[in-house]
């Protein structure tokens, strides 16, 4: 494969921090924004980064923007009832992973498609955390100790910027490492050869949907940590742009194949876009077409390259 | 109606079909017979323009026949109706007959009812009970077979093709196509006709043609002719092979099989493989001797019945437990349902068994620098060329592929190896490389239990030869005690009627 078409995702996002900066050399490229960038991409990389495992499965999890408003709401209720920081994080996660332990159970045992099992399971998530917030956005009473774990620095980088980078190397880990990851692998790559060399199908999809849907429990719990309070809506938004972030990524450093490292550079991609042009002063709409010309464009050269060699 | 003379079909240092002779009447049923690989589909597929012949000529009517296109055979009168059925599920018959056509139209619409009546009249001039207004998947597979069927005379057809229409179908549903086949040869019809089934050619052809090694070595009249007579043409001249594994005294059952189905419609099979014997399981395509390998690997849901390894019952399914035990399994689609093309040799080399390459025995955690030198160290033992352990597996070439999928399960613990087809679409080099390892690994004291369509490899390889026909098992015997004529023989035999419902409207 040629230079450009392996790293070519890479020279992209290179190529766009070199145009904000020429175009804005005073605000862009100020150390302090591209600390900035890293802290705003935080959130949606976590998410992503849990769609990086079904999507290595050859499936797709649409409840991820349901389960971090969740992941939010419930925390927050939990405080309000006077629970200890440790507990509520513990049964926010676990409620999150069982979400999508549950769509992957029902996937795989039944060969239902993913795309309709996880919108389904979305809404139902959707209307549960409606019911407990009664559609409010809820403060409670959210210890410090918590709101600290969303903001804030830890030797001159934000917190948030590290919980990203501690998501990658795990997520990193567990696919390329563990031997769930090569049986995750192995299944999106060719189910019936996957199964027929003995890999079981349920039990590996039931721990790539548990662990997406986990990632977004912990994606909205330090969302709540960073505002101090909870949206029933609050997370929605990070669905279509984690995916977009999951395929910007697929087209760098591997096969087409979704990758952890590449996940983290979509991430990067959308959140250097975001912030590139509204310094620009350039209006959100803008900023939401552009994303999506970027994404198309990607595939494209991606494709274009791959064909050529 | 179509005379073919003298057709030559190479693919690349492979002749095909070598000088081959053929000539079907008008109104006449003519049988197309031959072994797996004796040229049969090859002969058809250059009939209905799917390949072009290289030398030879044909005639259709008097007139020179050289379809570029299976739409130019088509608008010459030439239509084929595969083994396989083509229909889409959702659609009635009489909208899947118009697949691929141009729709009637009245006032801009598409007209639905014209449709619908000329395809009602085709079915009631064959006199036949189709219900035409469901989707054609509620219907049973023989129904769908004659929705086929029609749909391939909706113009008049000079010519049809039929590829083992029977082959899925019970012996009463049999019966009303082979109706059907010989009204529409007296409608004036030419048809071909291939079927694996002798007793079925001998009670519907009027002519035969047997095909071997791409040669044409007989034809005639059917009522000219006997059953021993067309076995002997397919076998062909007296064959010498070496026989290996004979001399090797078979040690203690490894699989045994008693009264095991591979689903609960199928008849019952009893098997035993013993260690160090090599079991060669030989049969037309869809004799059932793939999906009795994929039973005994645990891979089908609906298998029953008893099934042992070394005397230790296993479960009817559950692929987990057949690898705990010692058995390794390679089916015959490399591409579709054996390797991920897509991933690297190592990933593909180590997904059985991931758990022997971790760097702590008690974290599922992959020690790559393990697994590449376990690998490596394996691949060189199978003398496979590659670049890099990083590379594609699709970079490799079959052989080297199909060798990988055979020693990625090798194991010292390793008691019973199931290879499905292992040597399809492989090199003569690597053959006989294969050939060599299963004879390794006998020798070892594993028990092999093969399938394949190559008779030559059948007898060449196996220590023991098993027969299927129609899901059962028709021949169970030493190597030395069954001859290229009786193993040809046992897969026209069909298993013991079962019974069956009284009446089947089709």
């Amino acid at each position: 494969m040629s230079f450009s078409a392996r790293y070519g995702t890479l020279i992209g996002l290179l190529a766009i921090i070199a145009l904000f900066a020429a175009l804005s050399p005073e605000a862009f490229a100020k150390g302090s924004n591209l600390i900035n960038i890293t802290q705003q991409m935080s959130l949606l990389a976590i998410v992503a980064l849990g769609a990086t495992f079904v999507m290595s499965l050859s499936e797709f999890d649409l409840s991820v923007g349901a389960v971090v408003s969740m992941a939010g709401i419930v925390s927050v209720t939990l405080f309000g009832a006077g629970w200890g920081i440790v507990p509520v994080m513990l049964v926010t996660l676990i409620a999150g992973f069982a979400v999508g332990a549950v769509s992957g159970l029902a996937i795989a045992t039944y060969r239902m498609p993913s795309f309709i099992v996880t919108l389904a399971m979305g809404t139902i998530v959707g209307g549960i955390t409606y019911w407990i917030s009664d559609g409010a956005t809820l403060f409670g009473n959210i210890p410090v100790g918590f709101r600290d774990l969303g903001r804030g620095y830890l030797a001159g980088i934000p917190v948030l910027t590290l919980w990203a980078l501690a998501a990658t190397l795990f997520a990193a880990f567990i696919l390329d490492h563990t031997e769930l990851g090569r049986r995750i692998l192995a299944i999106g790559g060719n189910r019936e050869a996957a199964r027929l060399t003995g890999v079981r199908i349920v039990p590996n999809s039931v721990w790539a949907f548990g662990l997406c849907t986990l990632f977004a429990a912990l994606a909205g719990l330090l969302l709540t940590a960073r505002l101090g309070s909870a949206h029933p809506t609050g997370g929605n938004g990070f669905l279509l742009q984690a995916y977009a972030a999951v395929f910007l990524g697929m087209t760098a450093f591997r096969d087409g194949q979704a990758n952890a490292l590449g996940t983290l550079l979509g991430a990067a991609i959308i959140a250097v876009v975001a912030n590139g042009l509204t310094i620009l002063g350039v209006p959100n709409y803008l900023q939401d077409i552009f994303t999506g010309l970027i994404i198309i464009g990607a595939v494209l050269v991606r494709n274009i390259g791959g064909r050529a060699t | 109606m179509l005379e073919i003379e003298g057709l030559t079909k190479r693919f690349g240092g492979v002749t095909a079909l070598d000088g081959v002779r053929l000539d079907v009447a008008a109104g006449r049923v003519h049988a197309l017979l031959g072994e797996n690989g004796a040229g049969k589909s090859t002969l058809l597929k250059c009939l209905s323009g799917v390949h072009r012949a290289d030398a030879g000529t044909m005639q259709l009517s008097g007139r020179a026949y050289q379809p570029a296109d299976p739409r130019a055979a088509e608008a010459a009168g030439l239509r084929t109706v595969h083994q396989e059925l083509n229909l889409v599920p959702g659609f009635t018959a009489y909208e899947n007959a118009y697949v691929g056509r141009s729709y009637p139209r009245h006032l801009g619409r598409v007209d639905w009812k014209a449709m619908r009546a000329r395809f009602a009249a085709l079915r009631d001039r064959y006199r036949l009970d189709l219900d035409i207004d469901v989707p054609v998947g509620r219907l049973s597979v023989a129904k769908c077979q004659i929705v086929e069927i029609l749909r391939a005379l909706m113009d008049d057809a000079r010519v049809l093709i039929l590829d083992e229409p029977t082959a899925s179908l019970s012996e009463e549903e049999a019966i009303v196509l082979r109706r059907i086949v010989r009204d529409l040869a007296d409608q004036g019809c030419a048809i071909i006709f291939v079927s694996h089934r002798l007793d079925e050619v001998f009670a519907l052809a009027d002519d035969y043609t047997v095909l071997r090694n791409g040669q044409s070595v007989g034809s005639g009249q059917i009522a000219d002719t006997s059953r021993d007579e067309i076995v002997g043409l397919m076998a062909g001249e007296a064959f010498r092979h070496e026989r290996h594994g004979d001399a090797r005294a078979p040690g203690d059952p490894v699989l045994e099989l008693k009264g095991f189905r591979v689903s609960p419609v199928r008849a019952p099979i009893d098997l035993t493989v013993r260690a160090g014997e090599i079991v060669g399981l030989y049969g037309v395509v869809g004799s059932g001797r793939s999906s009795l390998l994929k039973a005994v690997w645990g891979a089908s849901g609906v298998a029953e019945g008893d099934i042992a390894l070394e005397g230790a019952p296993l479960p009817a399914a559950g692929i987990e437990s057949r690898k705990r035990a010692g058995v390794a399994y390679v089916c015959e689609d490399r591409r579709n349902t054996g390797l991920v093309m897509h991933h690297s040799i190592l990933d593909n080399a180590v997904l059985p068994h991931l758990e022997r390459h971790r760097a702590l025995e008690a974290l599922p955690v992959v020690s790559w620098r393990r697994a590449r030198a376990g690998v490596r160290a394996a691949l060189e033992g199978l003398s496979v060329k590659y670049g890099g352990l990083g590379d594609r597996i699709s970079t490799l070439s079959g052989g080297n592929q199909q060798k990988i999928m055979i020693g990625r399960w090798f194991d010292p613990s390793l008691k019973l190896f199931l290879l499905d087809e292992p040597t399809r679409g492989v090199d003569v080099r690597s053959k006989a490389e294969i050939h060599a390892l299963c004879n390794r690994l006998a020798g070892e004291g594993a028990a092999i239990l093969f399938a394949t369509s190559d008779l030559e490899e059948l007898l060449m390889l196996a220590s023991r030869v098993v027969v299927m026909a129609q899901g059962a098992v028709t021949l169970d015997a030493p190597n030395s005690a069954v001859t290229r004529q009786s193993v040809i023989d046992a897969t026209f035999h069909a298993p013991q009627p079962q019974p069956t419902k009284p009446e089947i409207k089709v």
